[in-house]
């Protein structure tokens, strides 16, 4: 693998894209092509990024770009922009491709023979991949490749992506650049659709032998879209996808917690006590521990997600919810991310791809923060437990669940107001229809998903977890600067209090505690808030070291603290600030990633802050008027 | 418009219409053509979303879930029986 960048390190590379409608079979054709040998590419200034992939034998090697699904060589949205604009040369870091393999779904021939039709005005050597013939065959049909061939003038590859088969042609025809041909068309570049599509449904009749209809998706399709069978499948679809990536990733992570936990337990015993110890203890390997965690959740995310595609329920379930979400702004597709958000808010945006439209697309993007993730559960669960009296309203209704619902509820509902909002202002256009593809169900090909799982993993810790790791040491130092000297003597956990209170992040608490007063909350709930704008969890561990006690030794002592120490409107006033704030750093470093500039990463923090600093203000002082 | 000529948003469930014409936006307009949704292309309302707000259409062997208030941008009448040429450019 190497970086594109042929003005720096002139290379011999024949350089082929993968063009196709979407939904054509590309990917698995991509996947199948290049298997592991393949990585996003980072393109300055764009925001979607195609894969590289690199096909490599006996001293030649043949560069593969999977561009997004285009229909023709006017674009309508981002995606469509970018690969055009890759297919033209016209982005000065991307190589313009020297020929393209235009991937044709043997069941959709008709509109894969009219994107061919307007590749030819490119005037690019071109050969095609007819895909999923295994389907048309099991359907009673077939193409014809050979009269294909001989009908356009260029290779045909008749191929099974997702079994591999027919692949090493293909791999074979690029390795050795055999010559491919610029399609014969009789079309003019101003030719209207009527006129492709008529030439079209002529080559097809010449090609093509039809299938029967697909009957076993007609018959899937009678409950999924059924007014009330399908809304239950859908339900149970949702709450398996939430149970695995909230609860299967959870042993997996305790696990890597538990390894890193190890690890630290090692350092701190071979080095002596001091800054060298804390800096690899506390701050690399805990920096890396922050990386890693997220990994079994946006592996698995990936997984479920790619499941959902390949199989073609998730453009059903789209079709389904995209009423309601249409009320927002928002489309079908943005379902699996706002949803994904209530487990972890980085999955959840990386997860946003699967929305073509940009603003569509940004607007899931900045509202996913506002979906309560797994890692404010353990502060709800501390100060409810510590605050809200466990009362059972009418004898069954827990209080506390109650509460512990409303700020679920609390987060989910803003989320959508503001979505509503930014579609009506700042993320306005919209270009471009709704619409979605119901393809044949087809069983996933495992291979893709384990590829895609796999890659989703790798791109995370390349990209976002650099940030993460830099972030989180900067952090660390903030915690441990300046050193405070502690008298011979002191017990740990207070010398422990000593060092937090005069670090940087103390001091800072201090001085900011007058402009969180208004909220209620006192220097070390400030210190302990500033503290887990780093990431939630912080927040205990700080109250904890604040009020010298062993956190993890004993929950109930915080706890108890809380109570007697934290009076009710103030952790109420806690409770709103967490359900609007932007407290991750790692969310922070995927969205500036994910929407390509760091303006969007203001955005985001500067409208949950004020959403978090006003509504806890007014929840601060409605419960001290109410209660006075 | 003649009278025959309905928004796809109108059309009955379950019978062959042809693609007569449109109106609304080009961008939308270009898409919707590009989906296969030309003049003369048959079509057919296959059935309403669960929740409603949008249809199901089938076009030149795809299957495509529309808005309502985009499908009424294309307009469509009733196929003739014969088989022949409903391409009316």
């Amino acid at each position: 693998m190497q970086r594109m960048t042929p003005q720096t390190e002139p290379s011999p590379d024949h350089t082929v894209a993968l063009v196709g409608l979407p939904n054509s079979g590309k990917s698995t054709l991509f996947n199948a092509l290049t298997g592991l040998r393949q990585r996003t590419a980072n393109y300055p200034g764009v925001t979607v990024e195609p894969l590289v992939g690199r096909l490599q034998f006996d001293g030649q090697s043949v560069t593969i770009v999977d561009l997004p699904g285009i229909y023709s060589l006017s674009p309508k949205t981002e995606d469509e922009r970018l690969a055009l604009a890759l297919l033209r040369g016209e982005v000065p870091e991307a190589p313009a491709p020297e020929r393209l393999l235009i991937v044709v779904d043997a069941s959709q021939l008709e509109r894969g023979l009219v994107l061919i039709s307007w590749m030819a005005h490119l005037h690019r050597p071109i050969a095609v991949a007819v895909t999923m013939v295994d389907e048309l065959a099991a359907r009673g049909g077939a193409v014809d490749t050979e009269e294909l061939e001989h009908i356009l003038g260029v290779p045909v590859f008749p191929v099974i992506g997702r079994r591999g088969i027919g692949v090493d042609a293909i791999r074979r025809s690029l390795l050795r650049w055999e010559p491919w041909g610029i399609p014969l068309i009789p079309l003019a570049p101003t030719a209207s659709l009527e006129d492709r599509h008529r030439w079209a449904q002529e080559v097809v009749q010449r090609v093509l032998k039809s299938p029967r209809p697909d009957s076993l998706s007609e018959r899937i399709d009678q409950y999924v879209l059924h007014p009330v069978v399908g809304l239950l499948i859908f339900a149970a679809v949702m709450l398996l996808f939430f149970q695995t990536i909230f609860t299967a990733a959870q042993p997996l992570m305790n696990a890597i917690e538990g390894g890193i936990g190890w690890l630290q337990e090692r350092v701190n015993a071979w080095l002596p006590e001091g800054v060298v110890q804390d800096f690899l203890s506390n701050g690399l390997l805990g920096g890396v521990g922050a990386v890693v965690v997220f990994l079994p959740q946006i592996m698995l995310l990936y997984l479920v997600l790619t499941v959902l595609e390949d199989s073609g329920y998730f453009p059903r379930a789209a079709f389904l919810i995209d009423r309601f979400l249409s009320l927002f702004g928002l489309q079908g597709r943005a379902f699996i991310p706002i949803l994904g958000g209530f487990a972890c808010a980085i999955p959840a945006i990386l997860s946003t791809r699967v929305i073509p439209s940009w603003q569509e697309r940004l607007t899931t993007m900045l509202i996913i923060p506002l979906m309560t993730c797994s890692a404010r559960l353990p502060v709800y669960t501390l100060l409810v437990a510590a605050a809200i009296p466990p009362v059972y309203l009418g004898g069954i209704l827990s209080l506390q669940a109650l509460v512990m619902m409303g700020l679920y509820l609390l987060g989910a509902g803003s989320g959508l107001l503001v979505a509503w909002l930014l579609r009506r202002t700042v993320l306005r256009s919209m270009q471009t229809p709704f619409f979605v593809e119901l393809p044949p169900y087809r069983l996933p090909a495992w291979r893709t998903v384990l590829l895609r799982t796999w890659s989703s993993g790798r791109e995370f810790l390349r990209t976002a977890g650099t940030i993460i790791l830099l972030l989180s040491l900067v952090l660390w130092t903030l915690t441990e600067i300046p050193r405070v000297d502690v008298p011979p003597g002191t017990p740990l956990l207070e010398a422990q209090r000593l060092q937090l209170e005069g670090s940087l992040a103390g001091q800072l608490g201090h001085a900011l505690q007058p402009f969180f007063a208004p909220l209620g909350f006192d220097w070390k709930i400030t210190v302990a808030t500033i503290g887990s704008f780093a990431a939630r969890e912080v927040f205990i561990s700080f109250l904890g070291q604040l009020y010298a006690i062993d956190v993890e030794a004993a929950d109930t002592t915080l706890r108890h603290i809380i109570a007697t120490q934290v009076p009710l409107p103030t952790a109420l006033s806690i409770l709103v600030f967490y359900v609007y704030a932007l407290q991750c750093i790692s969310t922070m470093a995927v969205l500036r990633k994910e929407s390509g500039s760091w303006w969007w990463v203001a955005l985001a923090f500067v409208y949950t802050f004020a959403l978090a600093y006003g509504l806890s203000f007014a929840v601060h002082q409605i419960a001290q008027w109410l209660l006075r | 418009m003649p009278a025959s000529e309905i928004p796809l948003s109108h059309a009955p469930f379950c019978r062959p219409l042809v693609v007569c014409g449109y109106s609304g936006a080009e961008p939308f307009v270009e898409r919707f053509r590009e989906l296969g949704l030309i003049y003369g292309a048959r079509v057919t309302l296959r059935r309403r979303a669960p929740l409603g707000g949008s249809i199901e259409v089938e076009v030149g062997g795809i299957r495509l879930g529309l808005r309502l208030h985009e499908a009424a941008m294309i307009y469509v009448r009733p196929a003739t029986s014969d088989a022949a040429d409903d391409t009316a450019n």
